[in-house]
C-alpha cells in the first residue's frame, strides 16, 4: 500500500470507523496515525449542555458541520468554513468524545495549527458560553510538567522551543503584548525561572523526552509534545502516554475549575449571599497605583463586555458585564495584592474562566482562591 | 453643561458609594465583640429602617422616620445613626439636618425586641472626617444656645479612607459620648476597618439617601436588566444585537431592594430603598434617552437592551454632558 493510501486509511479509521470505547481510540492513535507521521492535537472543552446537541441545533454563519456517530458519545465532524472573498470552502475534520467526568469533552484532530486556530477553535468560540475551553496558565503548566516529571523514571524533560508573551509598557505603543520565540535546550524549571524573571508568561512550549546520557542528540530525538496556553496539546509520538499524563491532568483541572467557578451566582444562594473569589498575587502589585489603570484597560478591552467604574484609584470598584451570557461581577481592589471578584445574580463558570484568563494575560498571573474573612 | 458637570456627578456617585462603605464599617464596629472576635450574638444591623416615633417626640410625634443605620448591640442597647458625607457651604442650611437628628432623640419603636422598644438608645451622626471640626463647632454652639438638644447620648463620628496595603475605613469619635463605654473608647482611639473584610459579602448599593440618577441607571442596566433575557437570547444577540425585554416598575424595584439593599423578606420595616419614585425617575430617563419605551400597560417598559461600553459614564454624559469622553479621562 502506498504511503498516500496508508495516510488516507488512517484518517478513515479515525473519522469513519465505529469505535467501541474511548480507551480503544487512545490506544490505537499511536499505531494507526502517529506511526505514519501524523501529529495529533487534543484539547479539553467543557459544556453544561450536551455538546453534540449544541453543535447540531445552532446555526453559525459561514460554518457547516456534518456529524457522524462512531460510538456511544463519540462523534466525528466534517467542518466546512466559507472563507472571506473566496468561493471554495475550507474543509477540516475532528472527533469529539465525552469523558466520564461530567461536562468534559475531548476533541481530537490531525489538522494543522492554522486550521485548528482559524476554523475549529473559531467555531467553538462562537458557541461560548455553551461551550468553553480550558486555558493553561503558567502555574498550571508548571504543575503539569512537575507531574510529568514524576511519571518519567529514566527520561528527562527538555524544552526545545518555547514562546512567551509580555506586556509592552511603552505609552506610545499601539500593541499590548510582545511575543518572543526561543529555540533552546533547557529544563522546564529553567524556562519558568527565565519567564518569571522577565515578567513573561508562557504561551506555548515544545518538550522532548530524552535519556540523560543522550542529551547531546536532542536534534535527532524527534519526540515532540507541544502544550499551549490556549489549551491544546499536540504530539507526534506516544499519544497514549501523553493522554494518560498531560491530558488527564488538564481534564482533572478542567473538572476542578468547573466545580470551583460554577454555582457562584447569587440567585442560587440563600438570601442571595455573594460567593466572591480572589485573585491573589505574591507581590504587592497594586502598591503601584498605575496597576489599577492597567487592570481597567484590560477589562475594557474584553470583547462583548462592559465596565462601569465607580471608583478607580487608589482602590478600585467596578462592575463588569459579559454580554455574551449576561453574567455580571463587581470587581474590587481593596488590598495591594488581591483582586476581589463578586459574582452577582447571573454568573457562569465559562464567563468567570474567560474573565480570569484576560486578567492573567493582560495584567499578571495570580492564584485563584475562595474569599474568606 | 460641561464635562465638569459630568465629573462632579461621577464624584457624587463615588461619595454615595463611600458613604455606604462608611455605614457598613460603622455597623461592623458597633456589632463587633473584640473578646470573642465575632459579632455579638444578639446584635443586628439595619440599613434604612422604618421606625416609629413616640407621642412625646419633640419634632415629629407619632410619625415614621427612616434613619440610615440602626444597630442593635443587644436587646437593651441600640444606636440610631444618620450619615451625612457633606454639608452645604452655607451653614444657615445645616440646622434642618440636626432637627432630623432630634427626631431620633426618642423612645423609637421598631427594634428587634418583643415590644419593638429598647431600653437605651444612642444617636450617632456619621460624617467625613474633614468636616468633623466645623460640624463639632456647630453642634457645640447650637447646644450652648439651647437651639439643639439631645436627651439620649449623642456623638459625632468622622470617617475617612486610608489607603495603605489594604484599603482601610477609619472611624473616629470627634464629639459626645456613647452609652457603651468600651465602644466609646474604641471609637475615641480610632477604629480601623479593612474594607476587604466587609465589602465583598455586603452587596448593599442603596441607603436612605437618593442616589444620582446615572448611578441607579447603571445598576439597572448592569445588574438588573441582564437578569431578564434567556441565555439563548444573549447567545443569539452575539453580545452585540439589541435584546428587547419588558420590565415592570414594581418588579425591578423589588429586585433592587432584595438584591442591593438591606432587605428582609418578612420584615416590613426593611422594604424601603430604593424608593419606587427614584426607580420610576430612572426609567423615565431611559425613555427620554431612547433606551426604553413606555408600554401601554401601566408601569411596564420595553427596553432595548444592548452592550454599552462604559454604562455609568455613558448615562452621566447622556444626561449631563455635551461630548463623550473615554472612561480613562475621568480616572
Amino acid at each position: 500500500m502506498s504511503a498516500k493510501n496508508k495516510k488516507k486509511d488512517a484518517l478513515y479509521w479515525l473519522y469513519n470507523l465505529p469505535k467501541d470505547s474511548i480507551d480503544s481510540i487512545i490506544k490505537e492513535v499511536d499505531s494507526t496515525l502517529i506511526k505514519i507521521g501524523y501529529e495529533i492535537t487534543a484539547f479539553v472543552v467543557t459544556s453544561d449542555f450536551d455538546i453534540f446537541e449544541t453543535l447540531d441545533t445552532r446555526f453559525i454563519k459561514n460554518f457547516e458541520l456534518e456529524k457522524k456517530k462512531l460510538g456511544d458519545n463519540i462523534f466525528s465532524y466534517k467542518l466546512s468554513k466559507k472563507l472571506r472573498g473566496k468561493k471554495e470552502k475550507r474543509r477540516s475534520k475532528f472527533l469529539i468524545f465525552k469523558h466520564i467526568k461530567p461536562k468534559i469533552y475531548i476533541l481530537l484532530t490531525h489538522e494543522k495549527f492554522i486550521i485548528i486556530r482559524d476554523d475549529i477553535i473559531s467555531l467553538l468560540r462562537r458557541f461560548y458560553p455553551f461551550i468553553s475551553r480550558t486555558f493553561i496558565n503558567s502555574n498550571f503548566l508548571k504543575e503539569i510538567l512537575q507531574s510529568l516529571d514524576k511519571e518519567l523514571k529514566d527520561l528527562n524533560i527538555r524544552v526545545s522551543q518555547y514562546s512567551t508573551q509580555s506586556r509592552i509598557t511603552d505609552k506610545l505603543a499601539t500593541k499590548t503584548y510582545e511575543t518572543d520565540v526561543k529555540y533552546t535546550d533547557i529544563s522546564y524549571k529553567k524556562m519558568f525561572e527565565k519567564a518569571e524573571e522577565n515578567d513573561e508568561w508562557i504561551r506555548s512550549v515544545y518538550l522532548s523526552l530524552i535519556e540523560p546520557e543522550k542529551r547531546t542528540h536532542i536534534a535527532s530525538n524527534n519526540m515532540i509534545c507541544q502544550i499551549s496556553r490556549h489549551g491544546y496539546i499536540k504530539c507526534n509520538k506516544k499519544f497514549e502516554f501523553f493522554y494518560n499524563t498531560i491530558i488527564k491532568e488538564v481534564i482533572e483541572k478542567s473538572s476542578n475549575n468547573i466545580e470551583f467557578f460554577q454555582n457562584r451566582q447569587r440567585i442560587k444562594k440563600e438570601n442571595y449571599k455573594p460567593k466572591p473569589l480572589i485573585i491573589q498575587y505574591n507581590i504587592d502589585l497594586f502598591k503601584d497605583r498605575n496597576q489599577n489603570k492597567r487592570l481597567i484597560n484590560v477589562l475594557e478591552k474584553i470583547t462583548f463586555s462592559s465596565l462601569s467604574i465607580i471608583h478607580s484609584n487608589p482602590y478600585l470598584h467596578s462592575i463588569y458585564v459579559d454580554y455574551k451570557d449576561g453574567s455580571s461581577y463587581d470587581i474590587w481592589i481593596l488590598s495591594s495584592n488581591e483582586i476581589t471578584i463578586v459574582p452577582q445574580m447571573r454568573s457562569t463558570y465559562a464567563s468567570l474562566e474567560k474573565l480570569i484568563h484576560h486578567i492573567f494575560i493582560g495584567l499578571r498571573e495570580g492564584t485563584i482562591i475562595d474569599y474568606t474573612v | 453643561m460641561t464635562n465638569n458637570k459630568v465629573r462632579k456627578i461621577l464624584e457624587k456617585i463615588n461619595n454615595y458609594q463611600q458613604t455606604i462603605n462608611a455605614i457598613l464599617s460603622l455597623s461592623h464596629v458597633l456589632r463587633w465583640d473584640n473578646n470573642n472576635k465575632n459579632y455579638y450574638e444578639d446584635s443586628f444591623k439595619f440599613i434604612a429602617r422604618k421606625m416609629d416615633t413616640s407621642n412625646h417626640n419633640r419634632i415629629s410625634a407619632n410619625n415614621t422616620i427612616t434613619p440610615d443605620l440602626i444597630v442593635q448591640v443587644n436587646n437593651n442597647y441600640g444606636i440610631v445613626c444618620e450619615a451625612k458625607k457633606s454639608f452645604p457651604k452655607n451653614k444657615d442650611y445645616w440646622l434642618k439636618n440636626f432637627i432630623q437628628l432630634e427626631k431620633y432623640d426618642d423612645d423609637l419603636i421598631g427594634w428587634e425586641t418583643e415590644d419593638e422598644r429598647i431600653e437605651t438608645s444612642d444617636i450617632i451622626l456619621l460624617t467625613h472626617l474633614k468636616l468633623s471640626v466645623p460640624v463639632r463647632d456647630y453642634i457645640e454652639e447650637k447646644i450652648s444656645r439651647d437651639e439643639l438638644k439631645f436627651n439620649n447620648n449623642f456623638s459625632l463620628i468622622g470617617f475617612t479612607r486610608s489607603d495603605e496595603l489594604d484599603t482601610i475605613m477609619m472611624l473616629e469619635k470627634r464629639y459626645g459620648k456613647l452609652f457603651n463605654l468600651e465602644l466609646d473608647e474604641r471609637l475615641r482611639q480610632i477604629e480601623r476597618v479593612p474594607l476587604k473584610k466587609i465589602i465583598p459579602l455586603n452587596p448593599i448599593k442603596f441607603y436612605d439617601d437618593k442616589p444620582e440618577l446615572p448611578y441607579l441607571m447603571n445598576i439597572l442596566w448592569t445588574e438588573i436588566f441582564n437578569q431578564y433575557p434567556e441565555k439563548e437570547d444573549f447567545w443569539t444577540s452575539g453580545g452585540i444585537k439589541i435584546i428587547t425585554i419588558i420590565v415592570n416598575l414594581k418588579d425591578i424595584t423589588d429586585k433592587l431592594r432584595v438584591q442591593f439593599s438591606d432587605y428582609s423578606e418578612h420584615d416590613k420595616r426593611q422594604q424601603v430603598v430604593p424608593k419606587t419614585k427614584w426607580v420610576k425617575e430612572a426609567m423615565e430617563e431611559f425613555v427620554k434617552l431612547g433606551y426604553a419605551k413606555k408600554e401601554n400597560e401601566k408601569n411596564n417598559y420595553k427596553i432595548k437592551y444592548k452592550s454599552i461600553k462604559n454604562p455609568l459614564t455613558k448615562f452621566t454624559e447622556d444626561i449631563y454632558g455635551k461630548k463623550r469622553k473615554k472612561i480613562t479621562d475621568y480616572l
